[in-house]
């Protein structure tokens, strides 16, 4: 089987070296940005001193990971972060199909391409110029939420000091942010459905929502399938620059998560090493869940990534 | 064809940079020929009489002209330019250029230090944070400066013996010296500052107590001193949301780091002090005393606030706060941001955590590489003779200041310029935080009258707090430190702001007892160990 695999490999880079030639790039790609760095997380087990250099500074073992999961914090940053990354998978992702089967349904091209740009362009926004839209609308003193609620008689809320509502800001921040761009995959993904399956199903009477729910859905219930896969290998990277710009020790209590703490105390701090261990560890994790969704979307839909 | 591209560049590079090198090496050599005959003579006065060689070129650190790479910046005064003018003059009576390796548009310097130090390729000159020295000196990075000083460096020599404070603070544990501090002048750091014209309008006086600070706030706050028929004055505010509340803290005698009283080590968090001034802030916040957005609002709260003619109380820097009359005269009636002294404390003494620490954590020191560490430590020595000094303070002589019975004068493109008067300092170089001595008078000629007698109110009472001395840790002692420290200065900011905000109610019993067991009782054990040894070592 496995002899088989590279004999049709080299049958194939023989007949389309050019084709093969294309990969190339992605290839270097990979090896400098992924696989060079991986030298670096030797630092995660060592007394990592810049002047002295990886190779120079001192064995540690495994002493930083102890002291991140023996930390106060541990419990706490990783509750955070799948929590923050739940709520995303939860309402983020459902939206982004739902927002890219409205769009398909829409049959004027001129509205249908408005409604398309104008969701997909907050995604080009820097961040950062988002999160300083969102603390403007949020402010206490001058922010339009809390003006309409005072004109309303509700005493003004200082939303982003109050740790309850950060999860919902920051999700309802990338809800409107990232919908509408990540929802081409999937209107790519319904583009490419037969049109007879349609016709077919308004033959036998199926309305609208009919269509969508047996026709739609299950033609792109493989893409579905490996967008959620991936996402659940990012659960544990939550995007961090968003949280730093909007979170303050006031709200750490629910928005420190685990990229941030490594930022501070790696970037800030300086503890490059601690830092590296913490990131390692993010990581490990990942890989345990991205194999293990892969597994259970085998087993339950048979579409997986590999 | 991109490889012949590549060598084509190439080559034109490396020619182009010879021909530059080969210019400014026949420059160096002509000018170093002229001086040539006069420095060997000097140099035998120098041996013979080391301090009376305050004249004339006698400044020479090297015979041959000397270049020497310099990593050098700080957030206040930029990047190092290799035109700054008292630089050139510098090189011109040292015989040592220097040429900064940074790029002027760098903003964040820490980061840029440690890319430099992990590229292992040190710049000869390097300006760093004290604890880098200390750390990276031990590794072999920086030369020990101990001996340099004794033997060839006078003035500097001279200096670290009557400034035991500033050796101290250059030195490690075992007394070797890795950096020369910039050291700064001047007493006052931060200070009260209040708008006189609202206190005048309401019929109030300057807030002298606890409780009259909480009245006048509270009259700011109610009654509308700004006139717009509108609530929107805001009580206390600051543009420091980590440090912010640390005037307002001291009044209930609570702190937010760590001080000495009787040569006892305290950390402010765990004293009681800490739960009663939070409590009673919080009050104060819930009254709307306190601005709402005092966490949030950052770096630009105040000129904001100000602008808008809605706050009325800060605590901060003395010069930078005392511009704002000028500043905001013509478009708010009658507008008096002026400086107070601080409100007595609930047990009636008027006092102010703050002061200007003199040697700073940060200055410059000579890396493992230098071509040259004699020449250097001399050139370092040049800033701590007079001229030196004073060129290092105000610039250059005939162009940002004249000689006024005895006493640098800055001129009128200093104090009459568009831009800030510290700008037009900082374009010659002067001031910008290398190694050396501050002289306070250059500050002084252009704060506002107001603000010097602001400022002279401060220093004529004495109420400056004892600073917290820098203190030098074993390597053990560090990485405890380096463990523990964050993790209890993250708890403490947010069960503060917590607090204070009204999320959760004031548990000083719990709050204390979760530092001790996160480590901060034996973080002042550590503290106190280190202060011992400071005293010791001061005696």
């Amino acid at each position: 089987m496995r002899r088989s695999y590279f004999l049709e490999l080299k049958r194939d880079i023989a007949r389309d070296h050019l084709l093969y030639c294309l990969l190339i790039p992605f290839l270097l790609w990979f090896f400098v940005f992924k696989y060079i760095p991986m030298w670096g997380i030797q630092i995660a087990f060592k007394d990592f001193s810049l002047f002295k250099g990886i190779g120079a500074s001192e064995w540690v073992g495994f002493e930083y990971f102890k002291e991140f999961i023996q930390s106060k914090y541990f419990g706490r940053v990783f509750i955070n972060t799948i929590a923050i990354s739940l709520y995303g998978l939860v309402i983020c992702f459902p939206a982004q199909i739902i927002v890219a089967i409205m769009i398909s349904e829409v049959t004027r091209k001129a509205f249908k391409k408005t409604v398309q740009t104008l969701t997909f362009l907050p995604h080009f926004v820097s961040v950062v110029v988002i999160a300083g839209i969102v603390t403007t609308f949020l402010s206490p003193s001058s922010g339009l939420i809390n003006l309409v609620l005072e004109k309303f008689g509700f005493e003004k809320i200082y939303f982003l000091a109050n740790p309850d509502y950060f999860r919902g800001i920051f999700t309802t921040m990338n809800l409107w942010k990232e919908t509408g761009f990540a929802s081409i995959v999937f209107i790519a993904a319904i583009a490419g459905i037969d049109t007879q399956l349609y016709e077919a199903a308004k033959m036998d009477g199926a309305g609208k929502f009919k269509q969508i729910y047996y026709v739609t859905l299950p033609g792109i219930l493989p893409t579905i399938m490996v967008m959620l896969i991936l996402k659940i290998g990012d659960l544990l990277r939550v995007g961090y620059e968003a949280i730093i710009l909007l979170y303050q020790p006031a709200t750490y209590e629910k928005a420190d998560v685990i990229s941030t703490y490594v930022y501070r105390s790696g970037l800030i701090d300086g503890r490059y090493d601690f830092a590296t261990a913490v990131g390692l560890f993010n990581s490990i994790v990942a890989l345990v869940l991205v194999v293990t969704a892969n597994k259970l979307s085998k087993r339950v839909t048979n579409s997986a990534l590999w | 064809m991109k490889t012949t591209m590549h060598v084509l560049l190439l080559a034109t590079m490396l020619t182009a940079t010879g021909v530059m090198a080969g210019c400014s090496s026949n420059n160096n050599e002509s000018e170093s020929l002229q001086v040539a005959g006069s420095e060997k003579q000097q140099n035998a006065d120098e041996a013979s009489s080391a301090s009376t060689n305050d004249s004339g070129s006698s400044y020479l650190a090297s015979d041959k002209p000397l270049k020497l790479t310099v990593h050098m910046g700080t957030k206040d005064s930029g990047v190092f330019k290799n035109d700054w003018p008292i630089f050139v003059k510098a090189a011109a009576l040292t015989n040592i250029t220097l040429e900064g390796t940074l790029p002027s548009t760098v903003t964040d310097f820490t980061e840029t230090f440690n890319t430099v130090m992990a590229s292992n390729n040190l710049p000869d000159i390097m300006e760093a944070l004290d604890t880098n020295f200390l750390k990276y000196g031990k590794e072999g990075a920086y030369l020990k400066l101990n001996d340099l000083i004794d033997q060839y460096a006078p003035h500097l020599k001279k200096f670290l013996d009557d400034n035991p404070d500033v050796r101290s603070a250059s030195s490690d544990k075992e007394g070797n010296i890795w950096f020369i501090p910039f050291i700064q002048d001047g007493l006052t750091q931060k200070g009260w500052f209040i708008r006189e014209d609202w206190l005048s309008k309401l019929g109030l006086q300057e807030p002298k107590t606890v409780e009259e600070l909480h009245n006048v706030l509270t009259a700011f706050v109610t009654k509308d001193p700004n006139g717009n028929g509108q609530k929107d004055e805001v009580g206390y505010f600051s543009r420091d949301t980590n440090k912010g509340l640390e005037g307002l803290l001291a009044l209930w005698n609570a702190y937010l780091g760590y001080r000495v009283f009787d040569d006892k080590v305290i950390y402010g968090p765990l004293q009681s002090e800490f739960g009663t001034a939070l409590e009673n802030m919080a009050k104060w916040y819930k009254e709307g005393l306190i601005d709402k957005e005092i966490f949030t609002r950052g770096v630009k709260a105040r000129d904001i606030l100000l602008a808008e003619n809605t706050g009325g109380l800060t605590h901060d820097y003395f010069a930078s706060t005392g511009n704002y009359n000028d500043q905001l005269a013509s478009k708010i009636q009658g507008f008096q941001f002026n400086p107070m002294l601080p409100p007595a404390d609930v047990n009636g003494v008027v006092k102010e955590p703050t002061r200007r620490p003199r040697a700073t954590n940060h200055g410059w020191g000579i890396s493992y590489s230098n071509p040259d560490p004699v020449a250097t430590i001399k050139y370092f020595d040049f800033w701590f003779t007079e001229e030196g000094r004073r060129m290092a303070n105000f610039g250059i002589e005939g162009d940002t200041y004249t000689m006024v019975d005895g006493k640098p004068i800055f001129s009128d493109k200093v104090m009459k310029s568009d831009m800030a008067p510290v700008e037009m300092i900082r374009a010659t170089g002067a001031q910008s935080e290398f190694g050396f001595q501050q002289d306070y008078s250059y500050e002084e000629q252009w704060t506002t009258p107001v603000t010097v007698e602001g400022i002279k109110k401060y220093t004529d009472n004495n109420v400056f707090m004892d600073l917290y001395p820098t203190l030098k840790f074993t390597d053990e002692e560090q990485k405890e430190i380096e463990k523990v420290a964050v993790k209890v200065e993250t708890y403490v900011t947010e069960t503060m702001q917590k607090w204070l905000l009204g999320g959760e109610s004031v548990n000083d019993e719990a709050f204390v007892k979760e530092l001790k067991r996160m480590g901060a009782d034996h973080l002042v054990e550590i503290n106190q160990a280190a202060y011992d040894r400071y005293k010791a070592e001061l005696k």
